[in-house]
């Protein structure tokens, strides 16, 4: 059913949902716990439960396509934002704009839905500024943190450059291609000697500099430590897990749907950016204090093993390459989540999150303890867990793909980061804590972070269902792949592509 | 005047937009550079619009989006740097770094 | 239909936006670079009149001129005693990055004015034509960007408000109100 537009049905309750929120906020009773995340939790499962069981749908000849990948990203997006709610109920009572708070919360998901979904630069475009938009606002929430504002004002400065930059280079793309929809891109990319053509490369270039700075790959990666660090904990998780994922579902339409034609051509740009950031990400976290910026740099590093996958994509037209980073950024975004939540209900004690805080806090809070153990395990991929299963996924992508040079590189950065996620499981199971008191965590907070910590077990035990769902994304993304070849052979496409309208529109003079 | 003509006024317009959104120290002067440089965006789409595509919907839909993200920035922006002047008493760039980096 | 043979107004028009471009990125006095933006907004919305993108020029003056523009200056006069305008406006790295942008303009002009465009013969619609089709495009094909351009406005004005707005409750260092603002400023 290619016409069915109810598969717009969780875009279109996710942002009423946010509409509600809002308005009911104004009805409850200030200072009192509201237990609206838990609210935002139940809707959210709600709308992941209905965008399982919509249909897949191609609506207005392409602009937003409903597939498998779209259906898998969202799942990412749905689960963050639940956990990330469930952490919130804990701030409920010192904010001051809570009902706010949720609704930008959500309405930023919607954006990165939309991502997921689109069938085109258009829609990407908008969803990129939506969630950024919403996650300015976001950052600079807690109002009486001098940091957050500081966080607020770097994020959109850079932000808004990128967003320029970006719409800059889709300017380029669209003069060059003629269209700004994948399908038809990738048509035109195959008229053209991309290897030839300075004008394409530059819309590319261009257009990826506004996608890196949503992943944080480096040489885009200069807010993030800044950013991560002064935002109010709770958003630095959204940040650095729900938000750069949409940045890489849409780095992967991009390639591999709009520039499919030519993917060799983008291989050395995306391996720039996996040597850049695996080094940069891993040497620069060796030395941080501060457990907020630390993981900010190691999500760097771990966005730089992505690409190394992303990097293999011309090998089974990039199926494989999707599935690893899917299944990457799922365990990614359950493993860091909880890191951060970690810090924060160890910040709620303590008001500090630097790594020296955690002195000893296995004897403070031994499940806390466990927690973080558990969470810098994964990251730092030792094998039982979640995070070597991911990562030995993705290295098997980039060598599949033949980038065995990157692969052996980020192998050896992995044992390199090592060092600092052992330094800070010292700090937490070696030294002596300053302080004996016992930390007790907020129930909802500790919900949250136990729902990561147990998932990130899980994945790490049972991989095979979530390598699946990996190979049921990127099913979505490559049969709209092997459409766009069979419409190429077919169509010999004797029109200039300089001349097609995108939809014959009837007028009707009056 | 054809199309190149448009491009490079877009190119420079773009350029001069870039160079103050890098090198101006007041927050408000870098959401100005900011607007220059969406204009050259739209430029760009009109110009591709008149000259390559003329019956194409897509480019006018980007100039409107565009328009919307400049209004929707502008507003944002002036309010994070109100939060900032109310914190920090400045709105020098250069001078608010509380954060190390 | 492949070149506009009006030279002098397209000449007019990319002086007076470049030229006001260029006043906006490096006079010292920050209400003045706001005030600059004027021309160099109608300058632009002078290339669309040339680019017969009738509808867009009438945009382009309400919404940057009529609304953005005066947000701007709202807020440039609301904190232009912040900024000493006999100080440099610019960091250090402006000479630099100033050279830098020079040549990368010139970069990018070169390869868009090498790259070979597929001109069209397509005839330009007439004006209320245009207008039209864009509306009807809104309504129809492109609905969902419409729509989602509203949520994005909204967002925007929902963050924006809850940002701007001072905070009410007792805060453990009490906020200056902005009336207050200028006796706090620096020197």
């Amino acid at each position: 059913m290619p016409n069915d537009y109810s598969s717009l049905h969780p875009i279109i309750l996710l942002t009423v949902l946010a509409l509600f929120i809002i308005m009911l906020d104004i009805f409850l009773p200030k200072k009192k716990p509201a237990f609206l995340g838990w609210l935002v939790a139940i809707g959210g499962l709600i709308i992941l439960l209905i965008d399982w069981h919509s249909p897949d749908a191609k609506l207005w000849y392409g602009l937003v396509n409903f597939t498998s990948y779209s259906r898998a990203f969202d799942t990412i997006f749905l689960l963050t934002l639940i956990t990330v709610s469930i952490a919130s109920v804990a701030e409920e009572g010192a904010m001051s704009f809570r009902g706010e708070y949720y609704g930008l919360l959500i309405f930023s998901t919607v954006g990165l839905m939309l991502i997921a979904s689109s069938g085109g630069l258009l829609m990407l475009y908008l969803g990129i500024e939506l969630t950024s938009m919403c996650l300015f606002t976001l950052v600079g929430f807690a109002k009486r943190e001098k940091r957050s504002a500081e966080a607020a004002l770097k994020m959109f400065v850079i932000g808004a450059i990128a967003s320029a930059v970006m719409l800059y280079g889709i300017s380029i793309l669209y003069g060059v291609l003629g269209s700004t929809q994948f399908d038809r891109m990738s048509l035109a990319v195959a008229h053209l000697d991309a290897a030839q053509s300075m004008a394409l490369w530059l819309g590319v270039a261009f257009t990826l500099a506004g996608i890196g700075f949503k992943i944080t790959a480096a040489p885009f990666h200069m807010w993030a430590p800044d950013v991560y660090e002064g935002a109010p904990t709770t958003i630095t998780a959204y940040l650095s897990t729900a938000s750069k994922t949409g940045g890489v579902a849409a780095l992967l339409q991009f390639i591999l749907l709009g520039m499919h034609s030519a993917l060799l051509e983008w291989t050395p740009i995306i391996m720039l950016l996996a040597v850049l950031s695996m080094i940069v990400g891993n040497l620069v976290a060796l030395v941080q204090t501060n457990l907020k910026r630390l993981l900010a740099y190691s999500g760097i590093a771990q966005m730089g093993y992505i690409m190394v996958a992303i990097a293999g994509m011309q090998a089974t037209n990039g199926s494989m390459s999707v599935a690893s980073a899917y299944v990457y950024l799922l365990l990614y975004s359950f493993t860091n989540v909880g890191g951060f939540l970690i810090a924060q209900a160890i910040a709620d004690v303590t008001g500090s999150t630097e790594v020296s805080a955690l002195k000893g806090l296995h004897r403070r809070s031994a499940p806390l303890a466990f927690g973080m153990l558990i969470v810098l395990f994964s990251l730092g991929g030792i094998p039982p867990l979640a995070g070597f299963v991911g990562k030995l996924y993705l290295f098997a992508a980039g060598w599949s793909g033949g980038q065995h040079l990157l692969v052996l590189l980020g192998a050896i950065v992995s044992v390199v980061s090592l060092y600092y996620y052992l330094m800070v499981a010292l700090q937490v199971y070696i030294k002596d804590p300053e302080e004996e008191s016992r930390i007790t965590v907020h129930s909802s907070l500790s919900a949250a972070i136990s729902i990561c910590v147990v998932a990130t077990i899980l994945i790490g035990a049972y991989p095979r269902p979530w390598v699946e769902l990996g190979q049921y994304a990127a099913s979505g993304l490559q049969r709209d792949s092997t459409m766009h070849i069979a419409r190429l052979k077919s169509d010999v496409c004797v029109r200039s592509f300089g001349s097609v309208p995108i939809a014959p529109l009837k007028i009707t003079e009056k | 005047m054809n199309l190149s003509d448009f491009l490079v006024v877009s190119s420079l317009l773009f350029m001069i937009g870039a160079y103050g959104a890098f090198t101006r120290k007041n927050a408000i002067a870098v959401i100005l550079s900011i607007e220059l440089m969406l204009n050259a965006a739209n430029l760009n789409f009109l110009s591709f619009w008149r000259f390559l595509h003329p019956s194409s919907m897509e480019p006018q839909i980007f100039v409107l989006v565009g328009i919307t993200l400049a209004a929707a920035e502008a507003a944002v922006g002036l309010a994070v740097i109100l939060n900032i002047y109310r914190d920090f008493g400045t709105i020098n760039v250069d001078e608010i770094s509380l954060l190390k980096g | 239909m492949n070149s506009i043979d009006s030279h002098l107004p397209f000449l007019i028009m990319s002086a007076l936006t470049l030229g006001s471009a260029l006043v906006v990125v490096r006079v010292r006095n920050i209400v003045h670079a706001g005030f600059w933006l004027l021309p160099c907004f109608l300058g632009v919305a002078g290339l669309y009149a040339l680019l017969q993108a009738h509808f867009f020029v009438v945009v382009q003056v309400l919404i940057y001129v009529g609304a953005i523009l005066v947000l701007m200056l709202f807020a440039l006069m609301l904190t232009q005693d912040v900024m000493n305008p006999n100080k440099p406006q610019t960091n250090r790295m402006s000479l630099p990055i100033g050279v830098f942008c020079i040549v990368f303009a010139a970069g990018v002009a070169a390869i868009l004015t090498g790259h070979q465009w597929v001109n069209s013969n397509a005839v330009i619609l007439p004006a209320n034509v245009q207008t039209r089709q864009l509306g009807q495009a809104l309504i129809g094909e492109y609905a969902l960007p419409f729509e989602i351009a509203s949520v994005l406005l909204l967002a925007a004005l929902v963050g924006a408000i809850v940002l701007a707005k001072s905070e009410k409750e007792p805060a453990p260092l009490p906020l200056p109100t902005l009336a207050a603002l200028p006796d706090s400023k620096p020197e």
